[in-house]
């Protein structure tokens, strides 16, 4: 409603002067852009890469997820099964492999991009996730910088160096807009504006801390200065905004998603987000994005489920749960087929858009039953890999997950020998010369 | 009962380590082995002497620790096997200060050295005590002195969403918008955990944003008006849910035979959507039939599920307890939003539906429900106008009439059937004669051009276009009572229930501006504006130079051009993201009062926002102008204001959300097979009882030990029945007396405790454990070392989860400390996943796994025999929760102890340390004195130095 008045008398304004307006004074601000924009690796093939992770908080059922066999030639379980021989070829299948000393049940999850020990812990403290660790460095040639994605609320993956959550977009119809809708000039106006008024704001309270902060203690100048980055970061990033608001938008075909409102639709949420990722990585809005897909404990509309995901979940090996729980993991398992098909299906110059595009599809739990930490189902698919084949890594002395990020970070061709809790690369992955 | 020494030594060790956190471990296994081996290395390699405080004087204590730490510990011995150069002599450090306080603690509960070995004569045990105490105390207040005890402090969402809606004097609803906080020792107000990020600081922008568009409304003054709805009168989708769901319109009203559950469109009463934000009452005339015991009839707004209830948020606003078989006439008063509309339907039934070949089986249904006459909604109730929001934000400043711009009530906008009053039960006296009577479908068949059948088909088609979008409005529907239809009054209506229907796709919309600003003078304007809110913002006088930015920001904007309202909003942008306002001032260091205390006006906020959750009054900001607060006996006035305030109601929901995690009572939902008792009703019963039972203690000063067992519980009729208690009445809570021999009593066997600590499917003697140890003994216990699987969950029924759990306990890496986690989380297995008790574990019937949903039939048997009794780590044995409650009681400072640690966490957003150990013993001295009453706690707590420094 207050919208609708500004945009009425700010109309009228802009009628009466016959310019838009520039805020000269404001204006300023806006040099501070330019210092965003040099920072980014360039690919070393000159190949724009991408990444995509994607968490299910609640697990896999590993039985029904694990194939048998190891190396190229493995049968295919249950659940890969759905995902289709033809994707198969494009993917590689992970067992053996966890975040050392990441426990904590559910805490996990937290953890799942960064491997910062023991989430579950009082004293936890966070580091940064892989995807915003890639997104410092190739986040300013897109028109935003990462794709942070709650496809079910509760959380997501993207954490900042500072360890702070960085909340995920849960509507995908408003993400959608964002990056698609194309705004009337006056509309471009007023979002230049609101971005102005914004990082004015910004501007203003950082002096207001800046005299408070020379009397503070150690600790509290710590956390005062994670107020002030944090102030100085949304600044800079809403005069950036600035810029790529006055740029046309990209075209496509696709109408705005209709938001699933119910939460107990994990999957058809999820969807919606995978939907929305493959249309931004189209169009290179971004190239890094993450989705969290929290099961909740509601039924999800799925036939012949009728208990709650998350006590699905908990089947305690009874078998009415076990087999209500595969109907919702098998939905999963097709939604990130038809993503990967998708891509697939995307050409960009001679390769395909998933040959470029690395898909990391995981969960945090090697077992929710029982909140094990351990054994994480991991997979894979894009990049450009060697895929094809199942790398079984020691189920008693895993292999850090990290090493895989590592993998994919300098497949991105960022020059990151480490992260986290990595112990080099992953073994037996290999690039094609 | 009598106690034995060993039941007392195992309290001892149960409550000794008061002040440590396992948690914030970082090796996991025993670190007394660490310890001891470490300090040995050092002394070996002749370690300097260490004078300074902040060191642990490694040379006096050598002696002591070399006999007897060394037999099991030293030369090599590393049972726990961990990486030994970590701890030192340097206590400045946090993991070596942790360490020594674990060491101080286990020798001091006797843990160390173990019974077994070569134990020190207590003379040299006391002084090798004493010496680490020293120096650990010194180091800390050392360093407290420098820092303050707080870490800079940031309002929390729900303090957030408080401090603006005191503000702005308007319910405002916004902390959804802001990213969750983190938890530490689970409380949300420590402001070392407390983080802050760019988009923390991006959604402030957005919540501000939203609270001024909740606060202000910029229109005419709202009509009240009074609407009288019948059920029988709503907007209904189709004729299948007339024939099968459990309701049946008669005479005199619409007859509710079960919960609400995903399109029980009889429950929704469409015809009435809430025209306008604000207050309302709201009348119910409703009876029960068919039922000895009275049924709740829960009244929510919003509907359950489907795309059109979710515009606006839904909200429960009262179970109504319906007493009576004749009508009475129930009263609720509160907010509604603008879109709301009403649901209304017994939810301690359960969910039924008819089968769809036997239509029209409602009629001879003999099931119990309630009769809902009426409903009669008066609003919006409006004290003054402009809105109190308004006047706070924009006071003062000219407005206009926008032209060409109004609000057609919502109502208006309404697809509404016609209406013919029912009664399906009696032939209508003008009922055509020759023709024949279906008591619920008048002449249905198959072929007849039925009005039911005709009316639902144009009613799919109308609805679909408008839900399309074809058509912004539809024409209305025939009148049945004239021709061709010629239906006579007393006709059944062809359907009912249902969500509204817009006659425009749009509505309800947000509400339309009639009048905008225009002021003749704004700078003049904007500073008078920013000059009033900044010190209710800032809670303290602010000197005019700190004003004059904060106005000059707003004047720079409107030199720019800017519509006045945009640069209003950008300057009150400015206040209240700026630290001033986001930081407890408490937490930040006085400019002028370098001294640790706290200055007035941090005392008055820090007192606010421990019983408020929000900012201090005008009148705590008058007191500490004049200085006049830390004045013990204004002091204890002023806490008993603030108590007897309905603000202190959020002390207690935040508190308890927090402290018990009653905040986390729908993170699971019960399996409905194995657990059907469980619905909405209960769930909200169970919280009452907590919050009620906590305000009593409150309320009248009560022994805190009552957390641990009580004589008396504050439940209602629905709580009652669960417990198996009859003669209680009532949705509200009432004080019922229990008997000796009662299981109940206390927090720990509270239904709503009970059910936070188990998941959907079962209970864990393991979580409960923990969580017992951890919130109401305040001794918690370290994470599983890593690597050791957890106990894999298995409700087959062959096994129970005790049997599991022995076997887990037997490796004896985990012994030490299972026996401690284990006892109190045994004894609870007496109590399901929804808090009831039980002596066998249910499991479900195989042979009834695959019955219809609607078969009522109860789905599980009898499985093992539950066994609560256990012993505790020092050999004491009990039988059940009574026997592990009586010897809890048994030391009521204890208890005592671990609540105010719990609330000194809370209220001051710090956690509590090695050094405020004293203090804390002297707060407990203070309240001995009341006998431990939990009012007198918290006036204790608020007049200690701990609470009164920064």
């Amino acid at each position: 409603m207050a919208q609708n008045s500004f945009s009425n008398s700010r109309r009228k304004i802009l009628k009466a002067t016959g310019v838009a307006l520039a805020f000269p004074f404001f204006r300023s601000l806006s040099g501070q852009a330019n210092e965003t924009k040099k920072r980014f690796a360039s690919e070393p093939d000159g190949k724009p890469r991408r990444m995509v992770f994607i968490c299910n908080n609640l697990g896999l059922h590993m039985p029904n997820f694990v194939p048998k066999q190891e190396g190229f030639g493995y049968k295919p379980s249950p659940y890969l099964k759905v995902l289709g021989a033809d994707l198969r070829k494009k993917m590689t299948v992970f067992s053996g492999v966890s975040h050392p000393n990441v426990d904590g049940g559910h805490a996990a999850e937290k953890s799942f991009l960064t491997s910062a020990p023991h989430p579950g812990s009082g004293s936890f403290r966070n580091s940064v996730s892989v995807d915003q660790l890639v997104a410092e460095s190739v986040g300013s040639q897109t028109r935003i910088p990462s794709l942070v994605l709650s496809a079910n609320g509760g959380g997501s993956l993207s954490w900042t160096r500072s360890g702070v959550p960085i909340p995920g977009e849960e509507s995908p119809s408003k993400v959608f807009r964002k990056l698609f809708t194309p705004g009337s000039p006056q509309q471009v106006e007023e979002q230049v504006t609101r971005l102005c008024q914004g990082a004015s704001v910004m501007d203003m309270v950082l002096s207001e801390a800046k005299s408070l902060r020379n009397d503070l203690g150690r600790e509290d100048r710590q956390k005062f200065d994670e107020y002030t980055t944090s102030v100085r970061e949304l600044e800079k990033e809403m005069v950036r905004q600035q810029e790529w608001e006055r740029k046309p938008k990209p075209i496509v075909q696709e109408r705005v998603p209709d938001d699933i409102r119910d939460q107990a639709d994990t999957v058809g949420r999820s969807k919606l987000m995978y939907d929305l990722i493959a249309l931004a990585l189209q169009t290179d809005s971004t190239r890094v994005a993450t989705v969290m897909s929290v099961g909740w404990f509601a039924v999800p509309p799925i036939a012949n489920v009728t208990e709650g995901y998350h006590t699905l979940s908990h089947h305690g090996k009874d078998e009415r749960m076990l087999s209500q729980l595969a109907l919702i993991e098998k939905k999963h398992m097709g939604i990130l087929r038809d993503f990967l098909a998708k891509l697939e299906k995307t050409r960009e110059d001679d390769d395909t858009l998933l040959d470029r595009t690395m898909v990391l599809f995981g969960s945090d739990l090697g077992n929710a039953s029982s909140h094990n930490t351990t054994n994480l189902p991991i997979v894979l698919a894009g990049g450009g890999f060697k895929h094809g084949q199942h790398l079984a890594f020691d189920s008693q002395n895993n292999e850090p997950l990290s090493n895989i990020f590592v993998s994919m970070m300098q497949r991105m061709g960022l020059p990151i020998e480490s992260f986290g809790s990595s112990t080099g690369t992953i073994r037996g992955l290999e690039f094609p010369s | 009962m009598s106690f034995s020494k060993a039941g007392q030594s195992w309290l001892r060790n149960f409550f000794a380590l008061v002040g440590w956190r396992h948690r914030d471990w970082s090796v996991y296994n025993d670190p007394f082995v660490l310890f001891c081996l470490l300090t040995l290395v050092h002394f070996v390699n002749g370690v300097s002497v260490s004078t300074a405080e902040d060191r642990m004087p490694a040379e006096t204590l050598a002696p002591f620790l070399k006999t007897y730490c060394a037999d099991c510990h030293g030369d090599g011995e590393s049972e726990g096997g961990f990486a030994l150069d970590l701890l030192g002599e340097d206590i400045t450090t946090k993991s070596n200060f942790d360490l020594w306080v674990r060491i101080y603690d286990r020798i001091d509960a006797g843990e160390m050295p173990p019974p077994d070995a070569e134990l020190p004569p207590l003379e040299q045990k006391v002084k090798t005590l004493a010496t680490i105490r020293r120096a650990l105390v010194q180091t800390q207040n050392q360093i407290q002195a420098k820092n303050g005890r707080v870490t800079a402090r940031r309002m929390n969402a729900v303090e957030f969403e408080n401090a603006l809606s005191d503000i702005f004097q308007t319910p405002l609803d916004i902390a959804d918008l802001l990213p969750e906080d983190a938890r530490q020792e689970g409380f949300t107000t420590v402001g070392s955990a407390l983080n802050i990020s760019r988009v923390q600081m991006e959604s402030y922008l957005e919540a501000i944003d939203a609270a001024i568009d909740q606060s202000i409304q910029m229109t005419e003054r709202p009509k009240t008006q009074k609407f009288r709805l019948s059920a029988l009168n709503t907007v209904g989708y189709m004729q299948t849910y007339r024939a099968s769901q459990p309701a049946l319109p008669v005479v005199d009203g619409m007859k509710l035979f079960a919960t609400e559950e995903m399109s029980s469109h009889n429950a929704l009463w469409g015809q009435y959507v809430v025209p306008r934000t604000g207050r309302y009452r709201v009348k119910v005339s409703a009876y029960k039939f068919n039922s000895q015991d009275p049924l709740s009839l829960t009244v929510r707004v919003g509907g359950s599920g489907h795309k059109e209830s979710l515009r606006v948020k839904h909200r429960l606003l009262t179970h109504l307890e319906i007493q009576s078989d004749k009508p009475e006439i129930h009263q609720w008063e509160g907010e509604l939003l603008r879109g709301h509309f009403f649901h209304l339907c017994p939810s301690e039934l359960k969910p039924y539906r008819f089968a769809k070949n036997k239509v029209y089986e409602q009629v001879r249904y003999k099931g119990p429900g309630v009769c809902v006459q009426w409903l009669e909604i008066e609003g919006p109730i409006v004290d003054s106008w402009p809105p109190s929001g308004e006047k706070v934000l924009f006071g003062g400043v000219d407005t206009k009439v926008i032209a060409n711009s109004s609000n057609p009530d919502p109502n208006k906008q309404l697809y509404s059937p016609p209406i013919i009053p029912a009664d399906p039960i009696l032939l209508p006296r003008d009922w055509p004669r020759g023709k024949k009577w279906n008591r619920l479908a008048g002449t249905f068949n198959e072929k007849a051009k039925f009005p039911a059948r005709d009316y639902s088909q144009r009613r799919a088609k109308i609805i679909r276009k408008i839900t399309n979008g074809i058509h912004p409005a539809a024409k209305p529907l025939p009148d049945y009572t004239k021709s061709p239809y010629n239906l006579p009054i007393g006709s059944p209506l062809p359907s009912y229930g249902g969500e509204p229907v817009y006659l425009d796709a749009k509505f309800p919309g947000e509400l339309v501006r009639t009048r905008e600003f225009d002021s003749a003078n704004p700078k003049a304007d904007a500073a008078r504006l920013i000059r009033r809110i900044l010190p209710l913002a800032f809670r303290r006088p602010v000197p005019r130079s700190e004003a004059n930015r904060f106005v000059r920001f707003v004047h720079r904007w409107i030199d720019e051009g800017i519509p006045f309202e945009q640069a209003m909003r950008t300057g009150y942008k400015a206040v209240f993201t700026s630290p001033q306002f986001l930081f407890h001032q408490g937490s930040l260091p006085a400019k002028s009062n370098r001294d640790s205390s706290l200055d007035q006006f941090a005392l008055a906020e820090r007192l606010a926002f421990f019983l408020w959750s929000s900012l201090p009054d005008s009148e705590l900001i008058r007191l500490a102008e004049r200085g006049k607060l830390n004045d013990p006996v204004v002091l204890r006035e002023q806490v008993e204001r603030l108590f007897a305030d309905s603000r202190s109601k959020r002390f207690v929901h935040q508190f308890l959300g927090q402290w018990l995690d009653l905040h986390e009572i729908d993170f699971t939902s019960p399996d409905t097979q194995l657990y059907p008792e469980f619905d909405p009703v209960l769930k909200w019963s169970m919280l009452e009882e907590s919050h009620a039972f906590f305000r009593h203690l409150l309320d009248r000063d009560l022994p805190v030990s009552n957390l641990i067992d009580s004589k008396f519980l504050t439940i209602n009729r629905r709580l009652g029945q669960h417990y198996g208690m009859e003669g209680i009445t009532g949705m509200q809570p009432s004080f019922v007396e229990i008997s000796k021999d009662s299981v109940r009593g206390g927090v720990m066997t509270q239904a709503a405790v009970l059910k936070v600590t188990a998941n959907g499917s079962n209970t864990s003697p393991v979580v409960r454990g923990v969580w017992v140890l951890e919130r109401l003994v305040g001794n918690p216990t370290p994470p599983p070392p890593a690597g050791v699987p957890a106990v894999e969950p298995d409700i087959r029924g062959t096994v129970t989860i005790r049997q599991q759990i022995e076997k887990h306990r037997s490796a004896s890496e985990c012994a030490s400390c299972h026996a401690k986690i284990d006892p109190p989380g045994v004894a609870l297995e007496s109590f399901d996943p929804v808090g009831r008790f039980r002596t066998n574990y249910r499991i479900l019937d195989p042979e009834k796994k695959d019955l219809k949903k609607r078969d009522r039939r109860i789905r599980y048997n009898d499985g093992l025999a539950v066994d609560p009794s256990y012993q505790l780590s020092g050999g004491e044995r009990f039988q059940d929760v009574r026997g592990l409650k009586e010897i809890m009681m048994s030391d009521k400072r204890a208890i005592a102890r671990s609540l105010v640690k719990q609330i000194l966490v809370y209220s001051t957003g710090a956690t509590v340390t090695f050094a405020d150990r004293a203090e804390l013993e002297q707060i407990l001295d203070v309240a001995a004195e009341h006998d431990y009453g939990l009012r007198s706690i918290l006036h204790a707590i608020i007049l200690s130095d701990l609470f009164q420094s920064r």
